[in-house]
């Protein structure tokens, strides 16, 4: 049975592999505008050999750093989402001082019963 | 809390509770006493299992008095040669229940026994194999909210922290994972021990994850948890660290 990990694993090679393809045009992706695709998508921006060697369309890039692409925008949501749930965990933390005192109430009454009955407690 | 409006349906066998002690001379009699006190109010059937690991400041001798008070039949006290750890003093529990379920907690306050009724209710009303106490969680529905008491910020955000972790590598189902206060079904009980090979609180984690795994029905019951009662509670870095490895071995293993 595959493990919680391997199944991380596998979702994550195919989760990959699909952006790859989407990435070179492979995949085609019919209700997102190439322009718009361009934009989300790339993490990088190669230079100009690499991607004409990789799509049929070249473009030329300016820069190597693109900003809003996916897999950031993916980074930053789970980072987001992780922290939120953490924050909320802290903020509906519940302290229960009242199980306190009634714990050392029934502790007392224990002593004193189990005493009369010779157990010896402190 | 204690009382309920509907009793809680009896078994045809008593409860088991295992109770791995060392070192609980002064904490046995007042838990036994408050097990005693919880199971009478509900009119359920019990047994206490203490399994002690020689312990050096009498403990045995106070399981004795014990039984005097409430009985041999009530207070089984079966020990053993050295400190061999909590697994195997399950196991070894085990081997002494009569019963079909057996409880699983601390002796040293954190764990309540005035839940386990809860726990046995929830248990029947849904043919549970395993009921679990959590810290973590709210119940309407059973009119619970767990809580916790001798944490400062700094502890419960680790504690959150180290919760989210596990819950979103593993995926348990539950909302507190490292918890020990549990109900089992025997036959459950022991086959998840013959697999479970980790130690202290990932061993209660990998019991857990294996349960899921392994497709048995698990509950939750909001407990309230009065952490060392007698002291601090600390948490080092390598604890910390430990966990994450917990949490790590885990996740390749199941």
């Amino acid at each position: 049975m595959p493990t919680g990990f391997q199944k991380f694993l596998l979702l994550s090679t195919v989760l990959s592999a699909l952006y790859v393809l989407a990435l070179v045009d492979v995949l085609p992706l019919p209700f997102l505008a190439s322009s718009a695709k361009d934009a989300i998508l790339p993490v990088v921006r190669l230079p100009p050999g690499i991607i004409s060697a990789l799509r049929s369309q070249a473009d030329v890039f300016e820069g190597w750093w693109a900003d809003e692409q996916l897999p950031w925008w993916a980074l930053v949501t789970f980072g987001s989402y992780s922290l939120g749930s953490i924050g909320w965990g802290l903020w509906t933390f519940r302290e229960c001082p009242e199980a306190h005192r009634e714990l050392l109430e029934e502790i007392d009454q224990a002593k004193n019963e189990l005493w009369d009955k010779g157990v010896s407690v402190d | 809390m204690g009382s309920f409006t509907a009793p809680v349906p009896s078994s045809s066998t008593p409860d088991n509770v295992i109770l791995p002690t060392y070192n609980e001379r002064k904490n046995l009699p007042i838990i036994v006493w408050l097990i005693a006190k919880t199971f009478t109010e509900n009119n359920l059937d019990w047994e206490v299992i203490v399994v002690d690991d020689a312990s050096p400041d009498g403990t045995q001798e106070v399981a004795k008095q014990l039984q005097g008070v409430y009985g041999e039949d009530r207070v089984i006290l079966k020990p053993r040669a050295g400190k061999l750890g909590l697994g195997t003093a399950y196991v070894h529990g085990l081997r002494f229940c009569t019963g079909n379920f057996v409880i699983i907690m601390d002796a040293d306050f954190s764990h309540h026994p005035k839940f386990i009724p809860h726990f046995i209710r929830l248990q029947r009303q849904h043919n549970l194999d395993i009921v679990t106490g959590t810290r973590y969680a709210t119940s309407r529905s059973l009119g619970l909210e767990g809580g916790v008491y001798g944490w400062d910020l700094k502890r419960a955000l680790i504690s959150r922290g180290a919760n989210f972790l596990a819950s979103t590598v593993l995926r348990p189902g539950v909302t507190d994972l490292t918890g020990s206060f549990r109900l089992y079904r025997r036959p459950v009980l022991a086959s998840l021990i013959e697999q479970c090979t980790s130690k202290g609180y990932v061993f209660q984690m990998e019991m857990m994850v294996r349960a899921r795994a392994l497709g048995f029905s698990v509950g939750e019951v909001p407990i309230t948890f009065v952490d060392r009662l007698f002291g601090d509670s600390k948490l080092g870095g390598s604890e910390v660290v430990g966990y994450a490895k917990g949490v790590w071995g885990l996740w390749t293993a199941v």
